[in-house]
């Protein structure tokens, strides 16, 4: 154990001289200073408080909760599980629209030939049916949507009817903070991981470790825990001292922020697993950078934006290339949005992006270290 | 067990291949050599001998393709094997964050050190090797002798039993060479077993025990120094001397009819060292003065010329 702990504190040690980190860990900080100084508590005529930014105008009697009320919402679809319900729905329906123009167009064709043809008669009756269908489904989704709306102010009035307005002010704000902070630890952590692994395979320190009497689990997960540990630790102050400045200036003690660390600490423990990955088959620094980067900016992105895409649904193979990508790769903007929920006391749990993140964490893991247990320096 | 324990390393049939896209190089013929505790051994051999590939397979940094290995009595796989030893690897990069007292903290842990003992043990090995004035200063400003000196701070600490020292001097200028020498002859004078890779023959002569020379992967000779040079000494088998003498006679005795007349003496070849003797009575009894008797000697250098010019004749090793 003192072995590991020595390698976890060289881990820390090595990053003090880490500028990548210590510019990353400067702009945490000063994250954690805007958002403690940038909003204030402002009373408006009728004597109510609301929060809102310190350039809003005064006449502004506007607070935050206007906002919230749009993010709130936008929650509870996600819990309700209404976004995946309408895409489904709307699938359906273009399924269906596809089926009337092919039926149109059969028609149509006949009668140029024969107006009278016995078989129009047949394929007519399939057009009303189907058009029946169409309004039927239509006039369902509809219902859908307005029973979700009642269903959605029904749970935004049970959950939140003794909310004050500075709450809901704070609640909006720390959301944007916490998605602030999880969009920067993504960006700057991908640079700063990626050197712990290729650095420590250097040539003449790497079997220096390996000489002295320890396991090489001990050393693979002392680097990958360490530098997990520090930025966890780091992310954890700032979350508290966001926490307790906003506190501070309004009074309002919103625990549920500290619900944004878990899925932002998971989502770096996954990116630190695939950059480590690399870096430990490539020992380059500036490749594992390199894919960290593309795999969170570019693969990320196909799998968490490309079903919403317009014309997907006129690409069955893309339609299905997105899917098969929704269940292979884990979607950070799924994670991101589960962080910002937490912080609004709404509990969305990605379950399908959860369990594809945790594989590829445990296969990342695995096989990195299965790779550094038996190869050669 | 107790003939195990008389053994610092011991290895059977060990070798290694490495392979990758462009194919199989066989860096190690399967070996078995050992290594007495408390005597200094010398690894010998030219560039890509597989002198730094042995090392590293016994102590487990490279995988072996067969056999094994055991240190101290211990298999080498187990990581208790590598608590009694001290390892200066060729071309130590230290992190270059730390300073040499650092690094030695850093390697005093890893090896199972801490407290007061860890503390005692990286001042007191930092002052052997003479760098207690710069342990406080970053590695980055060391000339590569100082790295090589904190190195072999590190790798004293805690008393190990073994020190495995692969090219310490390389890079270091003569005064530090010596120093280098003076502490490994030390250690050595404490019991400590010193693994001595190295290319340079005058470093290995002056301070080894016992010697192996290694071409591409094999071991073509082992035992102590003064034997091997003699072997290499040799022509057709026997010790040439040169005998520096007076006049002499029209008739040689009959016990020197082989020797050949030169300028000045004679050149007379003997099967052992102790024949010398013999001859030098012979001479005596037949009245010849005797000025000088020398015996024709290589040096290291020109015996492990010879044995890797013999290497490269029977064409052993290499790249498969």
């Amino acid at each position: 154990m003192n072995a590991f702990l020595a390698i976890v504190h060289d881990t820390w040690r090595q990053s003090k001289h880490q500028w990548v980190l210590l510019v990353l860990i400067a702009l945490l900080a000063s994250l954690a200073i805007f958002g403690v100084a940038a909003a204030e508590v402002r009373t408006a005529p009728d004597g109510t408080e609301f929060y809102t930014t310190r350039w809003a105008k005064e006449t502004n009697q506007k607070g935050m909760e206007t906002g919230w009320e749009g993010l709130y919402a936008d929650a509870l679809h996600d819990e309700i599980g209404f976004d995946d319900q309408m895409r489904e729905r709307s699938k359906t329906i273009n399924a269906m629209m596809d089926q009337r123009d092919e039926l149109s167009f059969a028609i149509e064709t006949i009668k140029a030939e024969d107006q009278n043809d016995e078989r129009l008669d047949p394929l007519r009756d399939n057009m009303r049916t189907l058009d029946r269908n169409i309004d039927r489904f239509q006039r369902e989704t509809m219902l859908i949507r307005a029973e979700t709306r009642e269903e959605v102010s029904r749970l935004t009035e049970e959950r939140t009817a003794d909310m004050p307005r500075v709450a809901k002010g704070v609640e909006y704000w720390l959301s944007g903070i916490a998605y602030a902070i999880f969009l920067l630890s993504m960006l700057g952590f991908i640079a700063a991981c990626s050197i712990y692994v290729p650095n420590m395979l250097e040539q003449g320190s790497i079997d220096l470790v390996l000489s002295k009497p320890i396991r090489r689990w001990q050393i693979y997960f002392g680097k990958y825990v360490g530098g997990l540990l520090l930025y966890s630790v780091a992310l954890t102050v700032v979350f508290a001292v966001v926490f307790v400045g906003v506190g501070i200036g309004t009074g309002v003690w919103h625990w549920p922020f500290f619900g944004a660390l878990p899925m932002t600490i998971f989502s770096l423990a996954l990116l630190y697993s695939i950059v480590a990955w690399v870096g430990l088959w490539t020992r380059s620094t500036a490749l594992a950078m390199v894919i960290g980067y593309v795999y969170y900016l570019v693969v990320d992105t196909a799998v968490g934006h490309m079903e919403d895409l317009p014309f997907i649904k006129d690409f069955p193979a893309i339609d299905k290339f997105s899917q098969v990508l929704n269940y292979t790769f884990p979607s950070f903007v799924w994670l991101r949005e589960s962080a910002e929920a937490a912080v609004l006391s709404v509990y969305v749990f990605p379950w399908q992006h959860l369990a594809v993140g945790t594989l590829w964490l445990f296969i990342c893991l695995g096989t990195s270290y299965n790779r550094f247990r038996i190869n050669d320096y | 067990m107790g003939a195990m324990a008389e053994l610092a390393v011991e290895t059977e049939g060990l070798s290694k291949v490495y392979k990758s896209f462009r194919g199989r190089v066989r860096a190690l013929e399967p070996l078995d050599l050992q290594v007495k505790a408390g005597t200094v051994f010398g690894l010998l051999g030219s560039n890509g001998a597989g002198k730094s590939t042995f090392v590293k397979t016994i102590l487990n940094i490279c995988k072996p393709t067969t056999g094994r290995a055991r240190i101290l009595g211990i298999n080498s796989r187990n990581p208790k094997a590598r608590a009694q030893v001290g390892y200066l690897p060729e071309g130590t990069a230290f992190p270059r964050y730390l300073t040499g007292q650092q690094v030695c903290e850093y390697f005093g842990r890893l090896r199972g050190l801490s407290g007061a003992r860890l503390k005692e043990e990286v001042q007191r090995t930092i002052f052997l090797v003479g760098m207690a004035e710069w342990a406080d200063k970053k590695v980055t400003q060391y000339s590569k002798g100082m790295k090589q000196r904190i190195g072999l701070a590190q790798a004293m600490l805690g008393d190990p039993r073994l020190i495995i020292l692969d090219e310490p001097t390389d890079g270091v200028d003569p005064q530090g060479r010596h120093e280098i020498r003076d502490v490994i002859k030390r250690l050595a004078s404490e019991g400590v077993t010193i693994f001595l890779n190295s290319h340079l023959l005058m470093e290995v002569e002056a301070v080894c025990d016992e010697i192996a020379i290694m071409f591409q992967g094999r071991v073509l000779e082992r035992g102590p120094v003064l034997d091997i040079i003699d072997r290499m000494s040799m022509r057709d088998g026997k010790l040439h001397l040169r005998i520096r003498t007076g006049d002499l006679p029209a008739e040689l005795p009959e016990f020197l009819a082989g020797a050949k007349r030169v300028e000045g003496g004679l050149d007379i070849a003997v099967a052992t060292r102790d024949d010398t003797t013999k001859v030098v009575d012979a001479l005596r009894n037949a009245g010849i003065q005797i000025f000088e008797v020398k015996q024709h000697r290589a040096s290291l250098e020109e015996a492990f010329l010879q044995i890797m010019h013999k290497g490269e004749h029977k064409g052993v090793g290499g790249v498969r």
